[in-house]
C-alpha cells in the first residue's frame, strides 16, 4: 500500500507507518523514482493520504485540497492538546467527502488510530495487537466463581483467557469473517 | 491572501458562479472572489478578450494578491501571451487555467456518456483550480498557464504546455514548488500597454514561401522549423519590417530584416502585435522586439 504523508509535527509518524509495512511517500522519504520527471500528480498513485494538520504549511493545504477534490481516502491527524479549530471547521463542511476523516491522537493512541484507518482501506493490514482498550466487565458471582476456578486450573490470567476466547470466537464466526 | 478568479469560458452549465463558489469553498490558502467576465467557447476566443481582461485586472490590481483566469484550453496560449505583453513590470501572478479537456474532446458518438464527459471535465477543472489558486498566492509575478499538473510561463509555453528553453515556472511534487525560473513579486505598479495591432502577417519560412501583398502589413513574422536560409527568390517586402525566428546560419540580411532571439512563434507574434500598436517607428519596434524578448527582464 502506498501512503502519501505530510507531517510537520514532532510526532514520528514515519516509523509508525514503517511498522505497518506500507510504502511511504513524503518530503523526507521522497517519491519513487518513477514519479520524478513525470508531469502527473503523485496523489493519483497513492492508496491513501495521511496528513498531520496541527502544523499548517503550503504543502498541507495543497494536498488536502487535492485530496478532497480527488476523493482520496485521507486521515487528518491532530494531537488532542493542539486542536486546529479552523481546519476542523473546514473539514466539517458538508461538501467535504466522507473519504476525508479527522481524528485526534495522543502518543499512546496514534498507532491504533493509524492502524484502524489503514485497516479500513486494506483489511490485510493487521490491527494493533496491543490490548490497550479498557473495558469494564461486570460478572455475576457464579460466573466469577467459574472464571476464577478455570483460570487457576489452566494457569492463565482472567484477562488473557477472555481475550483468547473472543479471538477464537471471532475467527470461527463466518458472518464476521465475511464482513472482514 | 485574496485571489480574484475571472471566468472567461470553458465550462458547460448555467450556474457557473454558483458552481465555482462551491469549488472555491474548499480552498484554505486564500479567499477567492469570482467574476463572470465572459463565456466563450475556446475556438471562438478572440484576441480582444486579452485586452478586456488586461484592463479588468489592471482596474482591480491593488485589491488582490493574485489573479486566476479560467479559460477554455483552446487558444489559451494566445490569450495568456497577449496579456503578458500588455502588462509590463507585473508584480503579482496571473494564472490561466481551466478544464484540461477541450469542449470537443469527447465528441465521439457512443464513447462517453454526457455524465462521464461532465464528470471528467469537472474533475480536471477542480484539480487545476486548486493548483492555480495556490500558485496565485506564491512568490511569483509571472503570467502563467496551468492545466493538469504542468505549470509553465505563458511567454515560454510550448506545445502540450511544456516549457520552451527554460525550467517550468513551478512543479507539483510536494505541493507547488516554484523554481528559479519564477520572477519574485514586487510592489511597483505595473505599466499598462493596452491594445495591439492585428495587421501582422505570420508565415512559416518554408520552401517557395510567398507573402501576398507584402508591403501592406505593419510587420511580418517568419518562423522556421529548422535552421535554414531565406530563399533567394523570396519576394521580400521593401518597406515593411520582417522579423525572423529560428536559426539563420551566417546569412547576410537585407536592411529591413531582423533576427529575433529564440522564442516560441506565439510569443513572438504576441509581442509583435503589442509592439506594432505602441511603437510607431521601425527602429523603436526593432528595439522592442530584439531586447528582453520574453519580457522576463522587467520593464519591456
Amino acid at each position: 500500500m502506498n501512503i502519501y504523508l505530510v507531517n510537520n509535527a514532532p510526532t514520528n509518524i514515519v516509523s509508525l507507518l514503517q511498522h505497518k509495512n506500507v510504502n511511504i511517500w513524503s518530503r523526507t522519504t521522497g517519491l519513487p523514482s518513477v514519479i520524478t520527471g513525470f508531469s502527473w500528480n503523485a496523489l493519483e498513485r497513492v492508496d491513501a493520504i495521511i496528513l498531520e494538520i496541527s502544523y499548517p504549511s503550503d504543502e498541507l493545504h495543497y494536498i488536502l485540497a487535492q485530496a478532497i477534490v480527488l476523493q482520496r481516502p485521507t486521515l487528518c491527524l491532530y494531537p488532542k492538546n493542539r486542536e486546529p479549530r479552523e481546519m476542523l471547521l473546514h473539514l466539517q463542511k458538508p461538501s467535504v467527502p466522507k473519504s476525508v476523516v479527522a481524528r485526534s491522537y495522543t502518543t499512546t493512541t496514534i498507532s491504533e488510530v493509524i492502524g484502524k484507518f489503514l485497516h479500513s482501506i486494506d483489511h490485510t493490514v493487521q490491527l494493533d495487537q496491543t490490548p490497550n482498550i479498557k473495558f469494564t466487565l461486570r460478572l455475576t458471582p457464579a460466573i466469577s466463581h467459574y472464571l476464577t476456578w478455570l483460570t487457576e486450573f489452566k494457569n492463565v490470567n482472567k484477562a488473557d483467557y477472555l481475550r483468547q476466547l473472543l479471538k477464537d470466537t471471532a475467527e470461527k464466526d463466518n458472518d464476521y469473517q465475511k464482513l472482514m | 491572501m485574496r485571489v480574484l478568479a475571472i471566468y472567461t469560458g470553458g465550462l458547460p452549465g448555467k450556474n457557473i458562479v454558483e458552481q465555482l463558489q462551491h469549488y472555491f469553498e474548499l480552498q484554505l490558502v486564500a479567499t477567492v472572489d469570482i467574476h463572470l467576465f465572459s463565456s466563450i467557447t475556446g475556438g471562438d476566443v478572440p484576441y480582444s478578450l486579452s485586452s478586456d481582461l488586461t484592463q479588468y485586472i489592471y482596474d482591480h490590481y491593488n485589491d488582490y494578491d493574485g489573479f486566476v483566469v479560467i479559460h477554455s484550453i483552446d487558444n489559451v496560449i494566445y490569450s495568456a501571451n497577449l496579456t503578458a505583453f500588455q502588462f509590463s513590470n507585473l508584480g503579482k501572478p496571473i494564472v490561466f487555467t481551466g478544464a484540461t479537456l477541450s469542449e470537443d474532446f469527447f465528441s465521439f458518438p457512443g464513447h462517453f456518456s454526457n455524465t462521464e464527459q461532465s464528470m471528467y471535465r469537472e474533475m480536471s477543472l477542480r484539480t487545476s483550480l486548486v493548483t492555480a489558486v495556490q500558485l496565485a498566492t506564491q512568490n511569483t509575478s509571472d503570467v502563467s498557464i496551468t492545466y493538469g499538473s504542468r505549470i509553465v510561463k505563458a511567454v515560454r509555453a510550448w506545445e502540450n504546455f511544456t516549457t520552451y528553453n527554460e525550467l517550468d515556472l513551478a512543479s507539483i511534487r510536494f505541493g507547488i514548488e516554484v523554481t528559479t525560473a519564477a520572477r519574485p513579486r514586487n510592489d511597483q505598479p505595473p505599466i499598462l500597454r493596452l491594445g495591439f495591432d492585428t495587421n501582422v502577417y505570420m508565415v512559416p519560412r518554408q520552401p517557395e514561401v510567398i507573402i501576398p501583398t507584402p508591403n501592406t502589413y505593419r510587420a511580418i513574422l517568419m518562423y522556421a522549423h529548422q535552421d535554414r536560409a531565406l530563399p533567394s527568390q523570396f519576394n521580400m517586402p521593401t518597406d515593411t519590417p520582417v522579423f525572423l525566428l529560428g536559426g539563420l546560419g551566417h546569412q547576410k540580411l537585407p536592411n529591413n530584416v531582423f533576427a529575433l532571439p529564440p522564442v516560441t512563434p506565439v510569443t513572438a507574434l504576441s509581442k509583435l502585435m503589442v509592439g506594432c500598436k505602441h511603437f510607431p517607428t521601425t527602429p523603436e519596434l526593432v528595439d522592442y522586439m530584439q531586447h528582453n524578448i520574453n519580457g522576463e527582464g522587467g520593464i519591456v
